[in-house]
């Protein structure tokens, strides 16, 4: 799911620093209760809405500059489907 | 000393009053700090990237601009030069967020802050190391070079911003921006004996900060004077509209509050110690210099009093369930398909879309920024969200109500900035959990959205600076200037001059 | 392999049918959801692009007040609870059109919730759809498939990504399970999406056009013995793009699903695809871990705040809904339920309005468009909209027959030619110099020859019989190449035979 190509030895090694992270994660288990909100930012704030007018974007050749593979003007992928 | 070496070591506010008075000119001082970049940085290696072509023609551009008398209403800072975390997105120079996967990359865009440091007319020296993706408190997971801390270069400079606190420290820049997720601005001034401010979090706009953890992260000053920071704070600071999470506010007066400050008259103001942020697990010499510099606010008439903040202890396992998993979702996008590096797989393997994007991403990123991806990524799956991810926002709550219960008794909250003076290179490394608990005192203002800040407190027994941290309600991020700023007069007053006059600059000397 | 069918009226009265549909519309927004880059269909790839659309480091979203403002108003049609409070959500997947690898949409907190669309059937019953929610999210980019057949992804060498679609506001209409449609649920969900698309173009807020995936259909179908049981398994078919093929996809799936659970085979839960080529949906993939998006708050977004003061300034501009519409135009036009209904479900009715609106009169533009112009575009199997006439050339034939310059039969003529591409009526008239004969010359002199061809007729016509006017006429239009008016010649033959 995080699409990362680990090694075996990644594998074990992150097992075991992420046991030893789970028990500090006790912690805010013991803590957070049924009574408690969850809070996503962390400043109370509502949304400013944009007004919907179109500002100049970037041309195509920044676009892609960064780009590793293109063609076209277009970003090349590999093949899709396996 | 030459002239130089002198210039380097004034406070930015100080270069800035030179500037006004045509003493000196943005060029000669960003030849100055350019000079002492290339003496410093075999040693140091705080740096990058050095614009130095592009920081010499915004000297230029901005001495021509003086000599017109075009810089009414600049800020004060105008043609001061600065250092720039490589975290932040610069047009036209090269930001890699000093990672594998992104090197090379050069952004069609500036960063909101950067924009006004360019428009203020301050020159960018460079972009600053860092942990990769700022993920680290020590700066050694760059994947490029080790920065060292200029106290003591076996030492690092603590993390995630040891670039900009070294480069700062070291008089390479005299000025800086970090991010700080949490800690990563602070907790390297502790380390370098330098100055960093967190700002509440919506203060300074993200736009253009590359992402680690969204709703912590935050651009702030890094400096070798509070004075410093505020002027630097009021350049960068204030509402953005191409940032959702930006505060619809001006900027709070922290320049005022900090030359209020350094009146050192704090009668009326009240000062909490935080009880659950000491004792166990700080360094001895850490307390005392902590407790010294408490004794100093109160002898300016401060009055200081015990604080609980009961869910603070929790705030760290909430932490390391939030940051990853927002760090797993904002680092999706290096995926070799816009920018940045791209690995096929081996002949072996399918040659395609999604194995590309693996084979580029483990080659890409380091081990600590996995470690961290791989953490949220579980964090955040339809089995653990409840438990981990939901209830870590409830420790948010909690820490929030927290700070908010204190700042009803209290104006400013104080602890040691961390528990520790700035480790060996190696020391930590390998044990993950020993590192995140050097966070332990920098992480709630970032969970509790405050603003913080680091100022040295003096030496350890070993000759490496403390730093003490003071918290503030969000939005009043002028409150902590004022006691920051009589504390660091007072203490210099003890000092007998600021605290790197004990510092060691070999690379000054031959500059 | 080709699936095993039951016979659709056995699979219905054996099996309980449930549908769902969960819809998306594209907004015509000026910019982006979340930045302000200009869209435009067909632009140059990558052209449309700002920072934040392209997802480089550091951008950040900011939400578009029009976004929001359609959503609200589609809210308000759907009879949905607009929420105070709503908020986006990241839904995390790797794929090369995404350009942060993961969408922002709205997950436990969208902004409409719980509504419902009240669709007329053929027979002029009204069906309620309920509505479980409608969202506010963007849109993907598009990717081009290099080295398979048909630019297919299947077999394919490599994509071409265009990120111009990425960032493009969409809503999801999302229906809870629809139960109690039987024979007639094809029928019931061809309704129900012709008459979202009716809303939505009534709103103004998506062209709408599903040839273009302006509006395209996710088709849920499940099969359960009575609707006293459970639901039962579904098959997701993805991303149908036509009125028809999600007719024709719940009828086929509930036809395979019924043959398979007649069997003793259970449903998998997997996504299919339509394919119009087979007229059969086929298997997709199973849903498999890599469906857990792990939904959470974005960040990067705060909760989107929408007061009551807001919700009725935007009732305030909500314009004719479609029904009121249709009555209205019912009474204008003079028209019965049933020659109504079939307007509708020619999806006429625009056409009709716009060919009025150009100046024809409604009986004539109606005959039109159901008539001549209908055929044509059921034997090339497209819409209406899609025939390549517009309403402007339906009406200047009519202001044609109007002024006498042209018969019906040479207006037929007319509208083959602009159907056939040979230009405007104007344009057609003129290159085949179809004109009415008014020359009452030549037309009196075609009659004289056809009275005097055929005498019967003539001494009928005198004795009063006037039944075979229609021979002479006949005779008259053949001369003259169809050119003369009937009722010029009617009135001469009169003349003729009085005289």
């Amino acid at each position: 799911m995080a699409r990362i190509a680990l090694t075996d030895d990644e594998i074990t090694r992150l097992q075991g620093e992420l046991n030893v992270i789970a028990d500090s994660i006790n912690e805010v288990q013991k803590v957070a209760g049924d009574d408690v909100e969850p809070t996503a930012n962390p400043v109370p704030l509502e949304a400013y809405l944009r007004p919907d007018v179109a500002e100049t974007p970037l041309t195509q050749a920044e676009a892609l500059a960064g780009g590793p593979k293109t063609e076209a003007g277009m970003f090349v992928a590999p093949r899709i489907q396996e | 000393m030459t002239d130089a070496t002198e210039l380097v070591k004034l406070s930015a506010a100080e270069m800035a009053a030179k500037i006004r008075n045509k003493e000196v000119s943005s060029r000669e001082l960003t030849e100055a700090h350019l000079a002492v970049i290339e003496k410093a940085e075999p040693t140091i290696d705080a740096f990058l990237k050095v614009a130095a072509d592009s920081a010499l023609a915004e000297a230029d551009a901005f001495d021509a601009k003086n000599a017109k008398g075009e810089t009414e209403g600049l800020p004060e800072l105008a043609g001061v030069p600065i250092a720039i975390k490589d975290m932040i997105v610069t047009k036209g120079i090269e930001t890699t967020a000093a990672s594998k996967i992104l090197e090379g990359w050069v952004p069609p865009y500036d960063a909101t802050v950067i924009s006004k440091i360019k428009a203020a007319g301050m020159p960018i020296l460079g972009k600053t190391n860092l942990d990769e993706f700022a993920q680290g408190s020590s700066t050694e997971h760059s994947a490029f070079k080790t920065t060292k801390n200029p106290w003591n270069t076996e030492h690092v400079p603590g993390g995630s911003g040891g670039g900009s606190a070294s480069a700062v420290g070291a008089f390479e820049a005299p000025i800086a921006l970090g991010t700080d997720t949490g800690g990563s601005i602070r907790q390297p001034g502790a380390f370098t004996g330098t100055v960093g401010v967190k700002p509440t979090y919506g203060g300074v706009s993200r736009f253009g900060a590359i992402a680690m953890a969204s709703s912590l992260d935050q651009i702030g000053p890094v400096s070798r004077t509070v004075l410093d920071a505020a002027l630097l704070h009021e350049v960068i600071g204030g509402h953005d509209k191409r940032d959702s999470t930006s505060i619809p506010r001006e900027v709070p007066p922290v320049v005022a509050a900090a030359r209020e400050g350094l009146k050192m008259d704090l009668k009326g103001v009240k000062v909490g110690l935080i009880k659950e942020l000491g004792g166990e697990g700080f360094q001895p010499d850490v307390e005392a210099r902590f407790n010294e510099a408490v004794e100093t606010l109160k002898g300016m008439g401060a009055e200081v009093v015990e604080i609980s903040c009961p869910h603070f202890p929790a705030a760290l396992g909430a932490y390391y369930i939030i940051m990853p998993s927002e760090v797993s979702s904002n680092l999706a996008r290096y995926d070799g398909m816009r920018y940045g590096l791209r690995v096929m797989p081996p002949a072996d393997v399918p040659q395609t879309a999604a194995n590309m994007m693996a084979y580029t991403r483990e080659a890409g990123f380091g081990d600590e920024v996995k470690r961290r991806i791989i953490l949220g990524t579980y964090a955040l799956s339809a089995g653990y969200y409840d438990a981990w991810y939901g209830s870590a926002q409830k420790v948010r709550t909690l820490i929030i109500e927290d700070f908010k219960k204190a700042f009803e008794q209290v104006d400013v909250l104080v602890s040691p900035t961390a528990p520790t003076t700035a480790f060996k290179f190696g020391e930590k490394t390998a044990d993950p959990l020993t590192m995140y608990l050097g966070d332990v005192a920098t992480i709630p203002a970032n969970m509790g959205g405050v603003p913080a800040m680091s100022i040295p407190a003096g030496l350890s027994d070993e000759g490496l600076p403390v730093g003490f941290q003071f918290f503030a309600p969000q939005m009043q991020d002028e409150k902590m200037y004022k006691p920051a700023a009589a504390l660091e007069a007072a203490l210099e007053g003890k000092w007998g001059g600021p605290v790197w006059n004990d510092l060691k600059t070999p690379w000054l000397d031959e500059a | 392999m080709a699936d095993k069918l039951m016979k659709f009226s056995e699979a219905v009265k054996k099996y309980d049918p449930v549908i769902g549909l969960e819809t998306h519309v594209e907004l015509s927004t000026n910019t982006k959801l979340f930045c302000p880059a200009h869209v435009e269909f067909g632009g140059e790839p990558n052209t449309q692009l700002t920072p934040v659309s392209l997802g480089l480091p550091g951008s950040l979203p900011v939400v578009n007040k029009a976004a929001v403002d359609y959503a609200i108003k589609l809210g308000l049609a759907l009879h949905c609870e607009i929420n105070e409070w709503s908020q986006f959500a990241r839904k995390n997947y790797f794929y090369p059109d995404m350009p942060r690898d993961y969408q922002i949409s709205q997950y436990d907190k969208p902004t409409n919730g719980n509504g419902y669309l009240d669709v007329e059937l053929d027979d002029g019953t009204i069906f309620r759809v309920p509505i479980e929610r409608a969202h506010i999210e963007d849109d993907a980019g598009k990717n081009t498939h290099i080295g398979g057949a048909d630019g297919r992804i299947e077999g394919a060498d490599h994509s071409l990504v265009d990120y111009n679609r990425a960032g493009v506001p969409l809503i999801e209409i999302v229906t809870k399970p629809i139960e109690g449609v039987g024979a007639r649920a094809a029928e019931i969900a061809g309704a129900y999406m012709r008459t979202l698309r009716d809303i939505v173009r009534a709103l103004n807020i998506s062209h709408a056009r599903m040839e273009q995936g302006n509006m395209r259909a996710d088709v849920n179908v499940s099969l359960r013995p009575s609707p006293d049981d459970p639901f039962g398994t579904r098959s997701e078919t993805k991303n149908v793009n036509s009125f028809r093929g999600i007719e024709k996809t719940i009828t086929y799936e509930i036809r395979r699903q019924a043959a398979r659970l007649d069997e003793g085979k259970e449903i998998l839960q997997e996504t299919r695809h339509w394919d119009e080529s087979t007229q059969t949906t086929a298997g997709g993939r199973l849903k498999t871990d890599a469906d857990d998006y792990r939904y959470f708050p974005d960040p990067d977004l705060v909760m989107l705040h929408i007061t009551k003061e807001h919700i009725d300034e935007m009732k305030a501009q909500m314009p004719e809904m479609p029904r009121e519409r249709r009555n209205r135009l019912k009474a204008e036009w003079g028209l019965s339920d049933l020659q109504m209904r079939d307007i509708i479900n020619a999806d006429a009715l625009d056409l009709i309005e716009e060919t009025v609106k150009a100046g024809a009169k409604a009986a004539g533009a109606r005959k039109w468009w159901l008539g001549e112009i209908a055929r044509a575009a059921n034997a090339k199997e497209v819409s209406l909209e899609e025939m390549p006439i517009t309403p402007a050339d339906v009406a200047e034939v009519e202001k044609l027959i109007a002024a006498g310059k042209l018969n019906d039969k040479l207006a037929k003529k007319t509208v083959a030619g602009v159907l056939a591409g040979e230009g405007t009526p104007a344009e057609v008239v003129k290159k085949h110099g179809y004109q009415v004969v008014e020359d009452t010359g030549a037309i009196e002199k075609a009659v004289d020859d056809a009275l005097a061809a055929n005498p019967d007729v003539f001494e009928k016509l005198k004795s009063g019989n006037m039944k075979p006017m229609g021979v002479i006429i006949g005779a008259v239009m053949k001369a003259t190449r169809g050119q003369a008016d009937a009722k010029a010649v009617t009135k001469i033959v009169m003349a003729k035979v009085k005289g």
